[in-house]
């Protein structure tokens, strides 16, 4: 491992095995359930997927980490401590929890595997973080995209817990955990099922104008045919107000941080992460790939430079940001 | 590749097409159940999709193919492009190598799924599923549908199509200028 | 045991004297017994109300409501941190709402407070954490059916359950300004330009149809989410009081309408009454029951 743990996605036992192929140092994975904030039909892991691929990350000298990272449902909590269970029986090197419940189980059932606090719980200051290492002893903390590098680079001052940070894929413009957008048009939210703009409420029609994403009836977006277009979500959706239309929230961008991976070394950045469980093997070689390549050019004194345009075709409708951490975007 | 339906009637292609059902039909079910053998409950990764009739519908052959998948195993028919009474739980339609490659498990999966020339009917979470439950189980829609026996060979000339056609959407595919 | 009325904290950026009226107006409200006040939405904003709010409070007090302090439902600038570090140190008796997790490691041990509908509290475990650490009423989390909220108080019986109950409907929270981004300009330099929409800036799709309002870095539903169950059923899962987060309408014909359906039940009554208030957008109900959240309210 360098001198940045690189965190890479799994979506499938296919896919875990292509990352760490192409040099992820960790990958995170969820069960096949709503436990998970991927929970797309077809992704996923069964318990015993998931002890084959601890097993087979292990001989490889790379760790897993295990998403139980959903609000659990009240009434129907044994699911969730049932992922826990299955997490520690496989031998996760970690379990990435968001819920105060999910945390404490995880406690009750072991004092010591390793806790991280999903993005999902948002915290971003150190009193937050503080609760929850002094409640649940959470040992590392994936920091929101909402916050700028030079924040991060202040929150890891006064932080008692590792910082993980993202750096390529999917880019959420609300701050996560705390958007409730897609239940209100759809009935399923991140937090409430795990899933955001749930693919049997999301339709495409062709028109002459072109096509149209809708959630739920709703539309999302007019693309020309043949444009490249992201997963349709309500925050990437253009919106008319005072009759005039844009992209309200944030334009179809998705996140790069390739460029400022030296800056969030410095800082104290103990991880970075790439989004994208859903996105399949192709997507997690090729970007693992070149995050082990930049990693590992800086490592040696280099530069990130060559590697900082290789993924701009995976990119939401082909466009890059370095989001927040970059105060511009502000 | 390119089937001429623009010299005969469709109709009489589809006939034809369909004269040679039986043969061609019984390849492609060896296809599947050799992809079903391969890849141990990959298809039950389809979960409440299983059973489901999809519809997979290349515009450029005169005939389509209804395809249905579980963890027992799977069957492909070849259908005339007719609504099915009961209806697919998805349809998928597009040109062949469009429909190949997004399911040939070497591209990413988003920029697939929703660049190019595809029409998806039905429930888009059908797909989804579909093309995870491929995905995860390293077989693409080739392994079902293109049966080796049938043409061994082939493969690799599919591939290097598919690979031509994501490389000519890259270079002019860039967002058009809504963005 | 009748249904409490309490008053959520105000989530737009009103003018001050407009905020003076208003609370004056509230102060002489017999149906509402405890009010919330503070910034919750955005940390800039708070120097604007930071003389109205506690002359407000004073005035609110003397007329002998219950006054309850709303912080924060993002901290993100250090601005943010001293000003929750302050309100959460506080000696006396006043009474705290916590509308970020950040703010549990700053309260003194053995101090009692309020969770907010921005805390994400989904279940009856998480729930009796907080009230392990000093929680006396949970503000339930907008997403939340009436049938999940049930669940929570049949997990923590001794729990107060307080509903969100009419108005425009907190979705999320977002590091950027969405008024600012709009208007060309940056979180940094916004101008305050979220003050030309005191109900929340209407969105439309490109089809016409109304479904979010803008409010600075939050996004709100257009639809206006009016609890309708029976007072019965409310009472059944738990809840003790009713929210009604401040709008631009009539606000004390609101309460009036609530607190007649309090005695009758009249849902038909209580949603005519309240259409008639020059609402910002249709009521909607949908959560309650599990649905989407712009499900339409029907009067049955």
């Amino acid at each position: 491992m360098g001198s940045i743990e690189l965190v890479c996605p799994a979506g499938s036992p296919a896919m875990l095995e292509a990352a760490i192929e192409a040099g992820a140092d960790s990958v995170y994975c969820g069960l096949r359930d709503e436990t998970n904030a991927r929970n797309f039909p077809g992704l996923n892991f069964d318990a015993s997927e998931l002890t084959r691929a601890v097993d087979f990350a292990h001989r490889k000298g790379a760790k897993v980490l295990v998403a139980i990272n959903t609000f659990a449902r009240a009434g129907g909590e044994d699911r969730w401590r049932s992922s826990v269970g299955a997490a520690i029986t496989a031998g996760a090197d970690a379990i990435i929890a968001a819920d105060l419940a999910v945390l404490a189980h995880v406690r009750e059932l072991s004092p010591t595997v390793r806790l991280h606090l999903s993005v999902q719980a948002a915290a971003n200051t150190p009193e937050a973080i503080r609760f929850y290492v002094e409640t649940f002893g959470v040992r590392r903390v994936v920091v929101p995209r909402v916050m700028s590098a030079p924040e991060i680079a202040e929150l890891i001052k006064e932080s008692p817990a590792e910082i993980e940070a993202f750096v390529f894929g999917g880019l959420c413009v609300m701050t996560e955990g705390r958007c409730a957008l897609s239940s209100y048009v759809s009935g399923q939210s991140p937090n409430l099922s795990g899933v955001c703009s749930p693919p049997e409420a999301v339709s495409f029609e062709r028109t002459a104008e072109g096509m149209v994403s809708r959630l739920a009836g709703l539309a999302l977006d007019k693309t020309p045919a043949g444009a490249t277009a992201g997963y349709p979500t309500l925050c990437k959706g253009r919106f008319a107000t005072d009759g005039e239309a844009a992209y309200l929230f944030e334009e179809p961008t998705s996140l790069n941080a390739m460029g400022l991976l030296a800056r969030l070394r410095d800082a104290g950045v103990t991880a970075v992460k790439i989004e994208g469980r859903q996105r399949g093997k192709a997507y997690v070689a090729r970007v693992t790939g070149a995050f082990r390549k930049a990693i590992d050019a800086l490592d040696r004194g280099g530069s990130t430079a060559p590697y900082e345009h290789m993924l701009t075709d995976l990119a939401e409708g082909g466009r890059e940001t370095e989001g927040a951490y970059n105060r511009r975007w502000r | 590749m390119r089937f001429s339906g623009e010299r005969l009637p469709a109709r009489i292609l589809t006939d034809l097409a369909l004269a040679l059902r039986p043969p061609v039909e019984m390849l492609l079910n060896l296809a599947v159940r050799r992809a079903w053998r391969r890849s141990a409950n990959a298809f039950g990764r389809l979960g409440r999709f299983q059973h489901r009739p999809y519809l997979i519908d290349p515009a450029d052959l005169p005939v389509a193919f209804e395809l249905t998948l579980s963890e027992d195993g799977g069957a492909v028919k070849v259908v005339r492009r007719v609504p099915r009474p009961n209806g697919y739980v998805a349809e998928i339609s597009g040109g062949l190598i469009d429909l190949l490659a997004l399911f040939d498990g070497s591209a990413d999966a988003d920029a697939t799924f929703f660049a190019g020339g595809l029409t998806i009917y039905g429930d888009t979470g059908a797909v989804l599923a579909l093309h995870n439950a491929l995905e995860a189980a390293n077989l693409r829609l080739a392994d079902l549908l293109v049966p080796a026996a049938l043409a061994p060979g082939l493969d690799p000339i599919l591939q290097r199509i598919v690979d031509w056609r994501r490389a000519t959407r890259r270079a002019g595919g860039e967002p058009h200028g809504v963005y | 045991m009748t249904l409490e009325i309490t008053l959520g904290p105000l989530l737009f950026n009103w003018a001050a004297e407009d905020i003076a009226g208003f609370y004056e107006r509230m102060a002489g409200e017999p149906l509402v017994r405890r009010i919330y006040l503070g910034e919750v939405v955005c940390g800039k904003r708070e120097p604007l109300a930071a003389a109205t709010l506690p002359e407000a409070a004073d005035r609110l007090r003397d007329a002998g409501k219950e006054v309850v302090w709303s912080t924060l439902g993002l901290i993100s600038s250090p601005r943010d941190r001293r000003l929750l570090q302050g309100v959460a140190q506080q000696d006396g008796p006043r009474l705290l709402e916590l509308n970020d997790i950040a703010a549990l490691s700053l309260l003194p041990p053995g101090r009692t407070f309020i969770a907010g509908p921005l805390l994400n509290i989904y279940n009856g475990s998480a729930a009796q954490i907080l009230v392990d650490r000093g929680c006396e009423r949970l503000c339930a989390n907008v997403e939340l059916s009436l049938a999940a909220i049930g669940e929570i108080h049949r997990a923590c019986p001794d729990l107060e359950i307080e509903l969100f109950g009419f108005g425009r409907l907190p979705l999320a929270l977002s590091a950027r300004c969405h008024h600012a981004r709009q208007a060309g300009l940056s979180k940094d330099t916004c101008r305050f330009v979220c003050d030309r929409d005191p109900d929340g800036q209407a969105v439309q799709t490109l089809e016409g149809a109304s479904i979010f309002s803008i409010n600075g870095i939050q996004t709100l539903s257009h639809g206006v989410h009016t609890v309708a169950a029976s007072p019965d059923d409310l009472r059944a899962a738990g809840v003790r009081a009713l929210r009604l987060s401040p709008h631009v309408c009539d606000m004390s014909a609101v309460i009036a309408a609530y607190g007649r359906y309090f005695e009758t039940g009249d849902r038909g009554r209580l949603l005519a009454q309240l259409r008639a208030c020059d609402l910002p957008g249709p009521l909607v109900d949908g959560y309650l029951d599990g649905a989407p959240g712009m499900r339409l309210a029907a009067a049955l």
